[in-house]
């Protein structure tokens, strides 16, 4: 199990090399940490309370005090955006760490045992990506109602096909080479195999339609907010600002504007990274669709 | 070819009958009473065990899902709670909205997408190839709603050009046979309605074919990328045929044929976006009705619009999937 | 003596990579008669199919150019010509035959189409004589049944039946020279066999001339009038297929004609040239020197003049000096 620890670190530190080399990754790469930073450091960098309201001052464009102005309420835009930079990447990162550990293990064990398990497996995944894009996250919502965990959970069930396909497609490839016969003939046990063997090299991967599905977490969640269907009002989640800013749109854009652009960068940075670790991985899975 | 349709078509009708059973077992478990809500706030306990009764709502699973199915087939898709019209009258009254709108954004998306990935292919590393590969992935990172406000905003509200909602300008009169206002305005030859209708699926299609746009045109390159460097082309320009034959008549086929496949999954993304930029634009499609009946609780609604719009992009799956082995002709003739 | 048809004057196509400068053809000098099939012979990577790209100037042209040298043809420098001037050569004048058939057509034309385009091209006739002379074509080839197999795609042919297809192509506006790259290096030994009759038999027909590449001496034995050896962009040896395989004068061409195994001879293990072709092509003196058993001091400084030992027999290196 060490092993199989030190490959996947191993692993990291050569596509975090590699991917200083594409100059676009690299750009996505600092996009995400600056909001990871900010996330962190919101409490110190945001100039209001992101709840507090201001009846008083309610939609004034930017200015000094408040730099991307009031919302509706009269609380702090800028504030509202840096606590929001948590909300979002705890939602990615939770739902897509769920979604891989989910994914990849029914996609390591379907393509391993093959058969029936297999079949069974595949029938879902295929089900579950028949539904037009994040119409399934729609459902799953309708299913579970708003809020902060359960938009979580919708967003991890929704993006557990992705992972289970590709890792499946992964073992399928590999189950035939010869290290694994040789394994095998040595008597070694399957889960061995699976998680010491072929798990590692699944690893590239993972990590990169892992980088990509974060991105699409974002997305989807600030859909799903924007909608209504999301997150619950007073908490700072982009999307959720975005559809309450509507009704005041003509006269204060800027309420709608910068979340949008919270989401944009935070959505591009992950995309940028991904598509560099693709390219660095393997040149040839360029062009799959992914959002 | 015709096993192979026949294959493909069993394979999504299987699909698409899990699909229906998925979401009839949603709306079931979806929180809330049906009977209470499709009575309203008024009912008394009495009433609504009345209607549970009606509705067979007491009987088991099984049963419910069976009747779900047969009503179906009938075309019976249940009543809305809200307007306590016939729910499949109410879409289809609503379709031709989104189809619209779809068809509209499939188009720009295919023109902008595939002429600039050509471009960006032939002129590799040039300028033109960065700038567009860049936009490409800006599209698809930026959230449709934000492009559709900001869109909004330019041209709608600073410039006045486009109107801010809607499919048609009150003060216009245009008779409507087959719902699709372009089609109709013209066959009706009523220009001053095709004008206005223009003007206002403008911005959700264009809105709308941003998604797809760019994922068009990244792979409309790499797949360029990878014929303009086969042996065939090399051939070509052996046999003596100019550069501009090379591209369009040998290369362009061969480049077309994957991005078929990618169109139609197309369509799922544009489905999908056509919820949320219908609901920007206010445009009355199905797309804005399935929010604003979640939001209501009008699960029939849902139910039904959720079931259409699955039928719909199972329908086209197939149709691509049997247009491709048509236009390779590798399959074709296997 | 027969008329020259073709002349190669110290042609140089180099290829600038991130890693540095391929020199493919390196100052190559090669002469083509009229009615001759001439073999081009050498190792893969020798620079062979990157010169006749060079004669029809379709380098890639990106990382290749054409740095210097003269093509000759029919009087005239193909170097100098417009890419328009060139575009009628090609397919009509001078047309080439390529190594793999089944990735040298494109998959989604039918063959008479891809034939029919040739003929297009070059000939100003109309439809209905153009696709006589597309089933006139396929029949000169061999392919059975040509009206039904001209509606059929290159994926429904076999590999033979497709070179066969790109020999009509290529002979359908009778070009004076065709540049034939590997054709049979592909095919199965019997297949290839059919294809070099099939040429001959059209050189007979047509009287054209064909330069011949290959790095299989047994097919120049066969078809080949003269020959051309080639090694690191250069050629080393030039002379009629019977005197090169009676009197081989370069140390390389003794090498290769020693590693040909024969049904006689007494056996034993099969002489092979030490050594492999450099990477860099920046050494100084002669390119061979590393593997070759008569070096002398002289040849790793400098370059080996080429010298005309025998009647239109040419070699570069210093032991014929």
């Amino acid at each position: 199990m060490n092993r199989t620890f030190l490959t996947i670190l191993t692993k990291l530190a050569l596509s975090w090399r590699a991917l200083r080399k594409n100059r676009l990754a690299t750009v996505g790469a600092y996009m995400v940490l600056t909001l990871v930073m900010i996330g962190i450091l919101a409490p110190w960098l945001a100039p209001h309370d992101p709840i507090e309201q201001n009846l008083g001052k309610p939609r004034r464009p930017p200015s000094l005090e408040y730099p991307m102005g009031t919302d509706e309420f009269g609380r702090c835009i800028l504030s509202r955006i840096l606590y929001g930079s948590r909300i979002s990447l705890t939602i990615g990162v939770t739902s897509i760490g769920m979604a891989m550990v989910v994914g990849v293990f029914l996609g390591l064990v379907a393509g391993y045992y093959g058969g029936l398990l297999d079949g069974f497996i595949m029938r879902i995944v295929d089900i579950m990506l028949a539904f037009p894009y994040f119409l399934l996250a729609i459902a799953i919502v309708i299913l579970l109602g708003p809020g902060f965990f359960n938009i979580i959970i919708t967003i991890a069930i929704y993006s557990v096909p992705t992972f289970t396909r590709v890792v499946r497609g992964l073992v399928l490839s590999q189950k035939q080479k010869e290290y694994i016969e040789a394994a095998k003939a040595f008597g070694e046990n399957n889960s061995n195999i699976i998680f010491r063997y072929l798990l590692p090299n699944c690893i590239p991967s993972i990590i990169v339609y892992g980088t990509l599905r974060i991105g699409s977490a974002i997305l989807v969640s600030s859909i799903l907010g924007f909608l209504g269907l999301g997150i619950t009002p007073p908490t700072p989640e982009w999307g959720v600002m975005l559809s309450s800013g509507r009704a005041y749109f003509r006269a204060a854009p800027h309420i709608v504007f910068f979340p949008g652009f919270a989401i944009m960068v935070a959505v591009l940075g992950f995309n940028l990274i991904g598509d560099g670790l693709r390219d660095v991985f393997d040149p040839r899975l360029r062009e799959e669709v992914i959002k | 070819m015709f096993k192979y349709s026949l294959k493909r078509i069993s394979a999504l009708l299987l699909v698409l009958l899990i699909v229906s059973l998925i979401i009839f077992l949603i709306m079931h478990f979806a929180p809330g009473d049906p009977a209470a809500l499709s009575l309203g706030i008024t009912a008394t306990p009495e009433d609504i065990e009345r209607v549970k009764k009606e509705m067979g709502l007491d009987d088991p699973l099984i049963t419910q899902y069976i009747k779900f199915l047969k009503n179906a087939f009938r075309g019976d898709f249940g009543t809305s709670y809200y307007t306590k019209q016939p729910v499949l009258s109410e879409l289809m009254a609503l379709f031709p909205a989104t189809a619209e709108l779809a068809v509209a954004s499939i188009i720009i998306a295919l023109s902008i997408g595939i002429v600039t990935g050509i471009i960006s292919a032939l002129k590799q590393n040039s300028i033109f190839d960065h700038l567009s590969m860049v936009i490409a992935l800006l599209g698809v990172s930026m959230p449709v709603f934000w492009i559709g406000l900001i869109l909004l905003w330019i041209f709608s509200i600073k410039f006045g050009w486009t109107p801010i909602s809607g499919r048609l300008s009150v003060q216009i009169d245009l008779r409507s046979i087959t719902g699709l206002f372009i089609f109709d305005s013209i066959i009706t030859g009523n220009l001053t309605a095709l004008k206005d209708t223009l003007r206002h699926i403008a911005l959700p299609a264009f809105t709308l074919s941003t998604i797809s746009t760019g994922i068009i045109a990244r792979f409309t390159r790499s797949s360029m990328l990878e014929v303009i460097r086969q042996d065939y082309i090399r051939t070509a320009r052996a046999k003596g045929v100019g550069e501009m034959a090379v591209v369009f008549k040998h290369a362009l086929k061969n480049t077309l044929i994957p991005v078929v496949t990618v169109v139609g999954l197309q369509f799922g993304l544009l489905l999908g976006g056509a919820v949320v930029t219908e609901t920007v634009f206010s445009w009355p499609g199905i797309g804005n009705i399935i929010v604003i009946s979640i939001l209501r609780r009008d699960y029939p609604m849902v139910q039904g619009a959720l079931l259409l719009i699955s039928f719909i992009y199972v329908a086209i799956n197939l149709l691509v999937d049997i247009s491709y082995a048509y236009i390779d002709p590798r399959i074709r003739y296997e | 003596m027969k008329e020259v048809l073709l002349e190669i004057i110290n042609l140089k196509t180099f290829f600038y990579t991130s890693t540095g400068i391929v020199k493919a053809v390196d100052g190559v000098n090669l002469r083509i008669h009229k009615d001759e099939i001439l073999g081009l012979v050498g190792e893969s990577g020798c620079g062979k199919s990157m010169t006749a790209y060079s004669i029809i100037r379709l380098v890639p042209s990106p990382p290749g150019r054409i740095v210097e040298g003269k093509v000759l043809f029919e009087g005239e420098d193909l170097l100098k010509k417009s890419e328009r001037e060139m575009r009628r050569i090609r397919g009509g004048k001078i047309s080439m035959i390529f190594q793999d058939p089944t990735s040298s057509l494109n998959p989604v034309y039918k063959v008479g189409e891809q034939i029919f385009e040739s003929i297009k091209l070059h000939q100003n006739l109309d439809r209905k004589t153009i696709k006589k002379r597309t089933l006139e074509m396929m029949e000169a080839v061999r392919i059975p049944e040509p009206e039904i197999r001209s509606e059929a795609y290159p994926h429904q042919f076999s590999g033979g039946m497709r070179q066969r297809v790109l020999i009509a192509m290529a002979v359908s506006c009778n070009p004076t020279l065709i540049l034939a790259d590997e054709p049979t290096t592909a095919l199965d030994v019997t297949i290839q066999a059919q294809i070099l009759e099939l040429l001959g038999e059209l050189r007979e027909k047509l009287r054209t001339s064909i330069l011949f590449i290959t790095h299989d001496l047994g097919v120049v034995a066969e078809i080949c009038d003269r020959v051309a050896v080639m090694y690191c962009g250069k050629i080393v040896e030039y002379a009629s297929v019977v005197t090169l395989f009676k009197n081989p004068a370069h140390p390389y061409t003794k090498g290769l004609l020693a590693a040909v195994p024969k049904i006689t001879g007494s056996g034993g293990k099969l002489p092979t040239i030490q050594g492999s072709v450099p990477v860099s092509t920046d050494i100084s003196g002669c390119k061979f020197y590393s593997r070759c058993n008569q070096a002398k001091d002289i040849c790793s400084e400098n370059e080996p003049p080429s010298s005309e030992i025998d009647r239109e027999h040419i070699v570069s290196c210093f032991l014929h000096n």
